[in-house]
């Protein structure tokens, strides 16, 4: 048994033999890169702690993951059984995509993807499907086709549903790990949620005559409360905080005045992030080696050189990021939009307006707000409004005769909060825009 | 700044309603695939790639009464407001404001059936994850077998966009 110490976990293990797969994927160049990326890119700006890497996070839903199919195999009933056998038989391909989910994240992941214009899950398939990566390589002699199977599964292509389910949906065990990991690393109070019970009341029942994951009725019904309640306020506290988010804006900004002077030739390209300056959404693959190249440590180089810069704004905002100068920010959530773009008018002129930025985050607390308002009030509908189906995938709990209820139905306090948008509304400004803000937003 | 309200509203300029939020999600997933700058992240859902943040913004919208929504019976229809067209006028004199926008592609998307969008962005997106065209073809019938009917339509329509937008 290979055994891992783990802050979250305490002992993930995989076994040497039936689970070397894992292992040989563990070992690769792609994935060892994951070490050198942190997950919550600049939190720790905001919770110093928060310095935890991807590597820890891919390698604790994996071994969730194998957790979870163990629960799911002492599920009794024979139906339950023959709907859970498409998962046993698929074992293996469900661990791989665990690991691999996130295998395609970059450095300051968010930022870089709107420098390049390609979002990290497209990384994610080059890197699996590119026949010239180690993550590929194992998979295919693994089992010929096995890597197309991993990248559908991360894709949420995969004709198997609940696989695809297990990895990625509202009851997920990507979710599971990156709340508690996230959490903890944090030192937040929130984002805690009783891990072995929920895996303790996982179960298996139909929805509309398809196989679903959920959990026991009777048992796993706060433990669901307290999971969605966990990721709201994580979202709230920790993912959308107002100096992350400032640090974050920074980074962009210094990414996209970088990528400026290199175009215009005023800077040269440095190695490896032609990737992000001169690459085109089309390039992804002639650009791969660069990009498996990245990581956190390059990008600090970078910016760590640029603070000496001829180009002042370049300078400027690496010395505001590496000394944790951040942009002021104000809630700007009841202010007229249209006022507002007055405003910017004024704040955009010269000497700051290059620092400023306008931030809207916002994701939703349970369900996607797809839900219509006129069935918001009525009990029963919900699932028969077919314009709503589309991204409403829901928590399910079954009764002890397999009979599903949907979360919010069974739970007052997820009915009230399954609607709510989590946001906020941001203006970001230099802190020598102080009084100017003040005046125009008072 | 305030740019991806202005993407979502500077639709409107050329078609003054977008009906349903299908049509809504699966025009802005493929002009972001042609490489309009609209920054929403998408994921394959059972309609096809559907984004929550694009959802997010679209309510916000409503909110700060840029753009209305009803509820018809059928479907949820959009429709540009008074303040709206202020916003995208004041907005376009910032420094930072306005970009290239393929007025022709939008009128052509928001024209389109909801089945050949839903085709048409789900054959884009298996594209988008690395699928080769005919393997795409083939995945996006397995996806979508209820949809066969409008796949070369959808073909159609995406690689005319594309074309078009690289012209």
């Amino acid at each position: 048994m290979k055994v891992f110490r783990d802050p979250v976990h305490d002992i993930i293990n995989f076994d040497k033999v039936q689970e070397n797969y894992i292992l040989d994927l563990i070992d690769s160049k792609e994935m060892q890169r994951l070490r050198r990326i942190r997950q919550l890119g600049l939190s720790s700006y905001t919770y110093p702690g928060a310095e935890h890497s991807r590597f820890a996070h891919s390698l604790g839903t994996a071994f969730l993951m194998k957790r979870v199919i163990e629960r799911l195999q002492r599920v009794r009933g024979k139906q339950e059984k023959q709907w859970l056998q498409e998962i046993f038989d698929n074992q293996d391909l469900v661990l791989c995509s665990a690991l691999l989910h996130d295998i395609g994240h970059g450095p300051f992941s968010h930022a870089i993807e709107d420098v390049m214009g390609v979002k990290h899950e497209v990384w994610t398939m080059q890197i699996i499907n590119n026949p010239d990566t180690e993550v590929h390589e194992l998979l295919e002699t693994y089992k010929p086709g096995f890597a197309k199977e991993v990248a559908d599964v991360i894709a949420r292509v995969h004709p198997c549903e609940m696989v695809v389910k297990l990895l990625s949906s509202q009851l997920d065990v990507d979710r599971f790990d990156y709340l508690l990991r996230d959490s903890l690393m944090t030192g937040v109070g929130y984002g805690k949620f009783d891990l072995e019970w929920m895996i303790n009341t996982l179960t298996i029942g139909q929805v509309d005559g398809v196989p679903e994951i959920g959990l026991n009725l009777d048992k796993g019904l706060s433990i669901a409360e307290d999971f969605v309640v966990a990721r709201y306020y994580m979202y709230k506290h920790v993912y959308f905080h107002k100096t992350t988010r400032s640090a974050e804006i920074i980074t962009r900004k210094i990414l996209n005045r970088a990528k400026e002077l290199i175009i215009s030739k005023e800077m040269e390209c440095p190695p490896y992030l032609d990737v992000l300056f001169l690459s085109k959404p089309e390039d992804k693959e002639k650009f791969l080696p660069s990009y498996l190249e990245l990581d956190d440590n390059i990008l600090w180089h970078w910016f760590h050189q640029w603070v000496n810069s001829n180009d002042k704004l370049l300078s400027n905002l690496c010395d505001k990021l590496l000394n944790r100068k951040l942009l002021k920010s104000r809630d700007i959530s009841g202010i007229n939009v249209v006022n507002l773009i007055s405003h910017l008018k004024v704040l955009e002129k010269p000497p700051y307006g290059d620092f400023i930025a306008v931030d809207n985050p916002s994701t939703s607390s349970y369900k996607d707000p797809y839900i219509s308002k006129r069935t918001r009030s009525e009990t029963d509908d919900i699932e028969k409004d077919k314009e709503q189906r589309e991204a409403t995938e829901q928590i399910f709990l079954f009764d002890t005769s397999k009979k599903h209820f949907e979360l919010a139905r069974k739970s007052p306090i997820i009915f009230a909060i399954r609607d709510q948008t989590i946001e906020q509304q941001r203006l970001y400004y230099p802190v020598e825009l102080q009084e100017t803000v003040d005046t125009l937003l008072k | 700044m305030l740019d991806n309200e202005y993407a979502l509203i500077r639709l409107f300029t050329v078609a003054p309603t977008i009906e349903g939020r299908k049509r809504f999600q699966k025009t802005v997933y493929l002009l972001q695939q042609i490489g309009v700058p609209y920054a929403e992240k998408f994921k394959y859902y059972h309609y096809g790639p559907y984004s929550s943040e694009l959802q997010a913004e679209i309510d916000r919208l409503v909110r700060y009464e840029l753009i209305d929504e009803t509820y018809t019976g059928d479907a949820y229809v959009y429709e540009i407001t008074g303040k709206g067209e202020e916003f995208v006028q004041q907005y376009s004199s910032l420094n930072s404001g306005g970009f290239e926008f393929p007025e022709h592609l939008v009128k052509r998307l928001i024209g389109t059936s909801t089945p050949v969008l839903e085709m048409a962005s789900t054959y884009a997106y298996l594209l988008e994850m690395g699928y080769k065209e005919e393997e795409a073809m083939v995945k996006a019938l397995e996806l979508k077998p209820h949809l066969e009917y409008c796949l070369d339509k959808a073909r159609t329509l995406y690689d005319d966009i594309c074309r078009d937008m690289s012209n």
